[in-house]
């Protein structure tokens, strides 16, 4: 071709280094700006859990000393009562892990595939637990099953039968967190099981297949990413739960290691380097298994979603359609019913020694709601609401915004460094919330910014805490929005950040949304990551709740776990609400 | 404008997804951009649009540089004034039908009894003047395709670029658009780069045709000169010549079929590493019998179609090696399964050339 259009004057400045080295400038701030947020967030606590677990101090503020780095911390680690602990771990997470899965594939089938009576009723039976924070749960089951005092053997001795309850066990221990857990593996297999492309099924059919063999030979198979993954995030999950081990294993002597992290770091003198060298092994567990599931799904794809929003085939259970409705209706008792009935009795009770639970209800004064109306009262509780509430707030819109510029940066651009970005968001992931929290713990305290023990802090390890959520939720809204929309408007005139706050913005405002109220739900509910952060001007409702059943005042802790739960009612039907509208 | 693309090179990584390519498109011409999917065609086009960062690159829309990677010039999409309509249409459910319209008129900063004016003008231009009001996200595909081409001509682009902008609509319809489409440009006479893998869209709507492979363009001409004088073997056969037989030399006017030795007297060609024997289906003659002169080989009918106005036949010639033909049905006797035939190759209506046009 020929350039006589092309061939401008040049100049005599070597101007094309200078203009790369400009551009690479300009393409490198804004990855260069948020990874330095993360690395602040994430990256930082992480680093410092892993110097403490070398050192023979822990961090404090204006000092870390590196000078004695040793490997005497990891000593314990091999020690009698941390191998004990470690055991125990296991033990947990894979037996709560297989109970979990039994039972949330069992509902997941039922609902999704079967006629089953009561199926709407039985979905909702799968996901209400969710609505109840683990360690409500745990507190409740320790109302009920402790084995002398527990309000299920009063009952039965009321009854004139044997008690035979005793939750404050291993095997308790596993059955609560399986309770609390199985709505995870439920709505990730209802998932694959519902949106699976029918076409497959009646292909295997059509070729030949009997619908057992339809069954085990492409059913079943197909939703093996699914049932893996839920068996992987429940195991996590589980092995990483701080306030069920403490408290339905901690009366019981049962140790976890993310309560021995707890205890480490509580005793007098704190032994925080060891708990840094525990929690390091904690990591190793739950890297190892995350590695071990990418390696098994790796192999294969599982492309079934069709997107046609064609309706699967249903399965009819027959003489089975009791028994299976049965059996969801005796999840239902004892995952939602009976630990909520319990709560309500403590708070309602008019003293806290309770001797007789049916003998209760023949009693004209036997209950009162003093104790919610002490919760209602209490300046401890006033300021745990409104401190929660405000750090939720701040967490979850701070968080929405963070996600929104990585998700974009990552998604949308080929600006260098985004790989890294995504990395370090979903970090988090992979760190036990105990871990987290101590981490978090250490970074603030050494920082020059005096945020320590204020809300700020709160908010703070939030974000950090929850960036994996805020990232996915986000960057999967992001995916649905076609790029093309966005470069078109850019084509046509608009600026880029025009184009993002006219076209992409509004286009994303469902999706946007609803990562900000599931992000205000999680800090809404988490306890263990401000375990060590917070003061006695700081105190969220979550640790309110755990102080008062740590100090046995178990009327408070019930009256206030169940207006708590009520909270977080209102706000699962918000974003409910306002997911529905997504299908728009 | 004018639009001058001088030694464009495009990289993904490692990976090269337009190497040194050059290109020029005249003012008021409509440039085709024909090639399979993933020869850079549609990365060409959007580094014009400012979408891609060239490697290295100087693109000139008019008389203003848009980039220059020598002297560090890269002008921001919205400041191209360059019209495009993607593959997808883009169109933004959001916003109505007008106001997506407006959409580039408003970020010219226009004045509101103005934009008004120009949007209703540019519908009526595309027909969807009374759809004005409608929400884009319930419009049809084709609908959609007018929107999209209604938004861009709006701003009144230097250049107007169009991605595959018919490959989502169902064949009528695309035929029509087509049409439509032809009849705006040469209306208009919009400078224009329309990119497509569909020959037949490539043949009606250029004024020049660009065959792009692998990253650069193999061959630039007016429509009839490509159809009937391509580079390559390769060319041909995307242009849609049915058979593509591997040859070699004899003498200035013959060659030998590989498959089986035959010799064949062909128009002078030009000598390459590699030949390949081109002729189209309807070239092929196909008689009844066995016996034959120069260029007449026996066959026998493997396989035929009934295609409405014609006869589809595959003949086998020889081991390996079978070929298309096509007669009108009324052209002859219609053959089976299995008949004997002899094929006639006319030296005239076939085409010695090389496999690929030498990088």
């Amino acid at each position: 071709m020929t350039s006589q259009t092309v061939g401008k004057p040049v100049r005599n400045r070597p101007a094309g280094l200078r203009g790369r080295a400009r551009r690479l400038l300009r393409e490198i701030t804004l990855p260069a700006v948020l990874f330095a947020v993360l690395a602040l967030l994430i990256l930082a606590p992480v680093a410092l859990v892993v110097l403490s677990a070398f050192a023979s101090d822990t961090p404090r503020p204006g000092n870390f000393d590196l000078s004695g780095l040793t490997l005497d911390n990891f000593v314990d680690v091999t020690s009698a009562g941390s191998l004990k602990a470690a055991l125990n771990s296991l033990a947990v997470g894979i037996g709560a892990s297989a109970l979990a899965l039994l039972i949330g594939g069992f509902l997941a089938f039922v609902t999704a595939r079967t006629n089953v009576y009561w199926r709407g009723f039985l979905y909702l039976v799968g996901l209400l637990p969710m609505l109840l924070p683990s360690y409500v749960g745990a507190l409740a089951w320790s109302v009920l099953g402790s084995e002398n005092a527990g309000l299920a053997n009063i009952t039965l001795r009321d009854l004139g039968l044997p008690p035979f309850v005793d939750v404050n066990n291993i095997a308790g221990l596993i059955v609560v967190l399986a309770l609390y857990y199985a709505p995870y593996a439920f709505l990730l297999i209802h998932g694959a099981l519902s949106l699976m492309n029918p076409d497959l099924e009646e292909a295997a059919n059509v070729h030949g297949a009997p619908f057992g063999q339809v069954l085990r030979r492409v059913t079943l198979p197909l939703v093996t990413p699914a049932f893996l993954g839920a068996a992987v995030l429940i195991f996590v999950l589980t092995i990483e739960n701080f306030p069920v081990s403490q408290i339905i294993g901690g009366a019981a002597g049962v140790e976890t290691l993310p309560t021995y992290i707890y205890r480490l770091m509580n005793s007098t003198p704190s032994r925080g380097n060891e708990a840094a060298a525990v929690a390091i092994a904690l990591v190793a567990v739950v890297l190892v298994v995350t590695a071990l599931q990418r390696r098994m799904l790796a192999r294969r794809t599982f492309t079934t979603v069709s997107g046609k929003g064609m309706k699967p085939r249903q399965i009819d259970l027959g003489g089975w359609r009791l028994p299976a409705l049965l059996a969801g209706l005796g999840y239902f008792v004892l995952s939602t019913v009976l630990p909520v009935l319990a709560l309500a009795f403590v708070a309602l009770h008019d003293s806290p020694y309770i001797g007789t639970v049916l003998g209760s209800f023949g009693k004209p004064d036997a209950f009162t709601v003093e104790a919610f109306a002490d919760v209602l009262d209490s300046s401890i509780a006033q300021r745990a609401t409104v401190n929660s509430v405000v750090v939720s707030v701040a967490a979850a819109l701070l968080g929405t915004l963070l996600a929104f510029a990585v998700a974009y940066v990552v998604q949308r651009t080929k600006l260098p460094g985004r790989q890294p970005l995504e990395y370090v968001s979903m970090l988090p992931l992979a760190i036990p919330a105990i871990v987290l929290g101590l981490g978090l713990l250490w970074t603030w305290l050494i920082m020059p910014i005096p945020v320590y023990g204020t809300l700020a802090v709160m908010v703070i390890a939030f974000v950090a805490a929850q960036m994996p959520q805020g990232f996915r939720g986000v960057a999967s809204s992001i995916g649905q929005v076609d790029r093309d929309l966005e470069d078109s408007a850019v084509m046509h005139g608009a600026s880029r950040t025009r184009a993002i706050a006219s076209i992409t913005a509004p286009l994303l405002r469902v999706g946007l949304t609803s990562t900000f109220l599931l992000l205000l739900m999680l800090s809404m509910r988490e306890l263990t990551v401000p375990l060590f952060l917070f003061t006695s001007d700081t105190r969220l409702l979550s640790i309110v709740i755990f102080d008062d059943f740590d100090n046995g005042i178990l009327q408070r802790a019930a009256a206030t776990s169940l207006l708590y739960c009520l909270v977080i009612l209102a706000l699962s039907i918000l974003s409910r609400r306002f997911g529905a509208s997504e299908q728009r | 404008m004018k639009v001058d693309v001088h030694g464009l090179t495009l990289k993904y990584g490692d990976a090269v997804a337009v190497s040194d390519l050059d290109l020029t498109v005249n003012e008021g011409e409509s440039l085709v951009l024909l090639g399979q999917s993933g020869c850079g065609k549609t990365s060409t086009m959007r580094c014009i649009a400012g979408l891609e960062t060239p490697a290295s690159a100087v693109i000139t829309i008019g008389d203003q540089t848009v980039f220059d990677s020598g002297r560090g010039i890269n002008r921001a999409p919205n400041k191209r004034n360059v019209g495009m309509v993607f593959q997808s249409y883009a169109i933004w459910p959001h916003m109505t039908v007008f106001e997506n319209v407006a959409f580039p008129l408003k970020m010219k900063g226009r004045k509101k009894a103005e934009i008004g004016e120009a949007v209703h003008e540019t519908l009526e231009l595309v027909g969807l003047d009374h759809l004005a009001e409608r929400g884009a996200s319930l419009l049809s595909g084709g609908q959609m395709q007018r929107v999209a081409l209604a938004r861009s001509l709006a701003m009144q682009p230097s250049v107007l670029l169009l991605d595959e902008p018919l490959s989502n609509l169902d064949a009528r319809l695309r035929h029509r658009l087509r049409m439509e489409l032809r009849e705006l440009q040469l209306r208009l006479r919009l400078t224009s780069l329309y990119v497509t893998h569909d020959q037949d869209e490539a043949l009606a709507l250029a004024d020049r045709i660009a065959l792009m492979q692998s990253g650069r363009i193999v061959q630039i001409g007016e429509p009839h000169e490509i159809y009937a004088n391509p580079k390559s073997a390769s060319i041909a056969e995307f242009l849609g010549v049915d058979n593509v037989i591997p040859v070699t030399p004899e003498d200035a006017t013959c060659v030998q079929l590989t498959a089986t030795g035959q010799k064949l007297k062909v128009e002078p060609y030009e000598a390459a590493e590699t030949l390949r024997l081109c002729v189209r289906a309807e070239d092929v003659l196909l008689a009844a019998g066995g016996a034959g002169d120069v260029n007449a080989l026996p066959g026998t009918i493997v396989s035929f179609a009934f295609q409405g106005s014609t006869v589809a036949y595959r003949v086998r010639v020889g081991d390996g090696l079978e070929l298309d033909a096509v007669q009108m049905k009324s052209a002859g006797p219609l053959f089976g399964m299995n008949d004997a035939v002899t094929v006639s190759l006319p030296a005239r209506a076939m085409r010695v050339l090389p496999a690929e046009v030498a990088a």
